[in-house]
């Protein structure tokens, strides 16, 4: 099987294949047609035409509207920013550590710093972007709270998810299992967790009180159901949140 | 030549990758160098200086199929002593003495033919020799008409401006109105660079390698000290010396300095470390002993077969004269980053001094003060500013990925968030 694909994706094959399908034209078009095919043969769909995987991306395209501009940090392979910018004129940037979800972006078209996004936070200029997006990243940073104080000095609205460190799956494991948490948003072992900064959506809420910050909208994920952050009970039931922070108008 | 062949089996040497021989479907095969009029009497070119130059020829070479409507075309500029000769085998090579590129093919041929990362079957590629070099195109080794002899030092000075502005004439000669893009590595990028601000509508996306805004203060200095290598040897003779003559040990001297500057400490000492050339130690005499000075002795020796001083010499001021910021925005670079419409991509290379990351991360983070998008990607190596061509696969993937996205597919490089708002 393995085999068989492999021969039918040799570019000599998809040429002939193409040639037998009748294409014509100049051979510049013709290649990039057959690279076209080759790609879409052997490699997964392009994103831009498959639902998103995150439950938080979701909600961000409903955010976003046309001629917003959008920085991600830690914008992976850069599905979601390719995914905006299909739906709307926009400009984006991402930031990404990894080289190979780096090449990635670029092959989606993504503008991608590859790096540290603190870094990049402290070069933009003050408003640069309309959204500054850390999805599931916040609990791995040195420095959270200063990144987060960056990201509305960059960005009128910051867009924020994080696991919720109390939720029930978490306080039974370690209160009465009496071993560090691995759950579904939490999936590491003590010794490999990147997660340094866990925190709740209470000690988010109290954070955010303190800073003085205006909560623009926030939800949460509850067994698998987004649903609009309510109430505290939520601090239990949900395994992750999403918050769309914001400074207060002075 | 056997010396090459002694020095393919020292330890810590990168194999190189076996040339594509001309019949290989990854080649491009046969070249044949091509020579464009870009001024004349009736159309000088008046450069940065003010002095004109006339007439202005240029050598250059295109390979692939220029698609109909023209989109498909990619402009390669070359670095400080390279020439129009990217990739495949000199046809001409040993009728226009130039015996150097008969054993191998073009400069970049890891890069550009059919199915790499610049894939010629895809692409129309140019590239042509700066004006100052001497490689076919005008320059200090060229008549002067007013005079009938060579020029030498009465050459006018042309600027990495200068040089994007007769490209681009030899684009219009071409029909190209727009390139898809434009990509160049240390000079070459300097005038990648330029491209993106002296003609931000005509470059759709461009690749910036080992360069910056600006060439540092070191920079400088080392540029300085080789040229003061070439004049100060006596058989300079003012620029004036005749063909095949010259200031052969200065211009030696002065290839070896570049080297210098060209690997790093790290990558000479795992290439070369305290290796002697001969079985005895310590000789006790002035002789080449260690490996690396032997090693730069070759690189000076076949550089001087292949190069002109007096070009030298006027290719290093352009090099030292390139400031984006003074150009284009009063001083301050942000301004002149506002002028940039293509789709960037900059690289640099962790060991590279001459253009070290800092100086490719103060022109990213210009831009992104600017909230222009851009892509940015240093890469690991141990192989200094050389490593824009060493790392061949590396720079490829990214450089592959990049060119990959048609550009104009929709409108993400417009920056329309208005920051004035409160």
């Amino acid at each position: 099987m393995k085999n068989s694909e492999s021969t039918f994706l040799e570019p000599e094959a998809a040429e002939a294949f193409l040639r037998r399908m009748g294409v014509a034209g100049p051979d510049s078009d013709f290649h990039c047609l057959q690279q076209q095919m080759t790609q879409a043969m052997a490699g997964p769909q392009d994103c831009r035409t498959v639902p998103p995987y995150r439950w938080e991306d979701a909600i961000i395209e409903e955010l976003i509207r046309p001629g917003d501009s959008v920085l991600d940090l830690g914008c992976g392979n850069g599905e979601l920013l390719a995914r905006l910018a299909a739906q709307h004129p926009l400009s984006c940037q991402g930031v990404e550590q990894d080289s190979q979800a780096v090449l990635q972006c670029l092959r989606l078209g993504i503008p991608v710093f590859q790096g540290d996004l603190q870094h990049v936070l402290a070069t933009c200029a003050e408003r640069s972007y309309s959204f500054a997006i850390l999805e599931r990243t916040l609990q791995t940073l040195p420095r959270p709270v200063e990144t987060l104080r960056e990201m509305l000095r960059v960005a009128d609205s910051a867009v924020v998810s994080f696991p919720n460190f109390a939720h029930w799956s978490v306080r039974l494991s370690f209160s009465l299992g009496g071993r560090m948490p691995v759950t579904g948003s939490l999936p590491y072992n003590w010794y490999d967790t990147p997660n340094i900064h866990l925190c709740s959506i209470t000690d988010f809420l109290d954070w955010v009180g303190s800073e003085g910050l205006a909560v623009r909208a926030a939800w949460v994920l509850v067994q698998q159901e987004v649903l609009p952050f309510a109430a505290q009970e939520h601090n239990i039931t949900a395994e992750e949140a999403l918050f769309v922070l914001e400074r207060p108008p002075r | 030549m056997s010396n090459r062949n002694a020095k393919k089996s020292s330890p810590g040497l990168r194999q190189r990758q076996p040339y594509d021989p001309p019949e290989s479907p990854q080649s491009v095969g046969w070249t044949t160098p091509r020579t464009a009029q870009l001024a004349d009497d009736a159309r000088p070119f008046v450069l940065h200086s003010g002095k004109v130059l006339s007439p202005l020829v240029v050598e250059y070479e295109t390979y692939g199929e220029l698609a109909p409507d023209a989109a498909n075309a990619i402009l390669i500029t070359h670095a400080l002593t390279g020439d129009a000769h990217v990739a495949g085998w000199d046809r001409t090579a040993s009728a226009l003495n130039r015996p150097w590129r008969c054993n191998k093919p073009g400069w970049w041929d890891e890069m550009v033919g059919p199915g790499k990362t610049i894939d010629t079957k895809r692409f129309f590629v140019i590239c042509l020799n700066v004006a100052g070099s001497c490689y076919g195109s005008t320059g200090p080794s060229s008549l002067d008409p007013a005079t009938g002899r060579k020029y030498g030092l009465s050459f006018p000075f042309c600027t990495v401006g200068d040089w994007v502005r007769m490209q681009a004439l030899l684009l219009d000669q071409l029909g190209i109105a727009k390139l898809y893009a434009v990509c160049g590595g240390s000079l070459g990028g300097q005038q990648a660079l330029e491209w993106a601000l002296a003609f931000p509508e005509r470059v759709g996306k461009c690749i910036v390698l080992a360069a910056g805004p600006v060439l540092s203060a070191q920079g400088l200095a080392f540029n300085a000290v080789a040229r003061q290598c070439i004049m100060n040897d006596p058989e300079f003779r003012g620029g004036d010396y005749p063909p095949g003559g010259g200031p052969q040990r200065g211009l030696a001297a002065a290839r070896m300095l570049a080297h210098i500057t060209y690997l790093s400490g790290a990558g000479m000492d795992s290439k070369f470390g305290r290796r002697r050339q001969r079985e005895f130690y310590d000789s006790h005499t002035f002789e080449v002993e260690f490996a690396v000075e032997s090693y730069l002795e070759y690189q000076g020796r076949s550089f001087v077969e292949r190069f002109d001083a007096n070009s030298y010499l006027y290719l290093t001021r352009a090099m030292d004269y390139f400031d984006v910021a003074e150009k284009w925005g009063d001083g301050d670079l942000r301004r002149a980053c506002r002028r940039i419409r293509s789709q960037m991509l900059v690289l640099s290379f962790s060991s590279d001094w001459l253009y070290p990351p800092a100086s490719a991360e103060e022109f990213v983070s210009a831009l992104l003060y600017e909230h222009i998008p851009v892509s940015y990607v240093q890469i690991e190596t141990m192989y200094g500013h050389d490593a824009f061509l060493v790392e061949a696969g590396e720079v490829g993937r990214v450089m592959h990925a990049f060119l990959h996205d048609p550009v104009d597919r929709r409108s993400t490089s417009t920056p329309n968030h208005d920051r004035s708002q409160p």
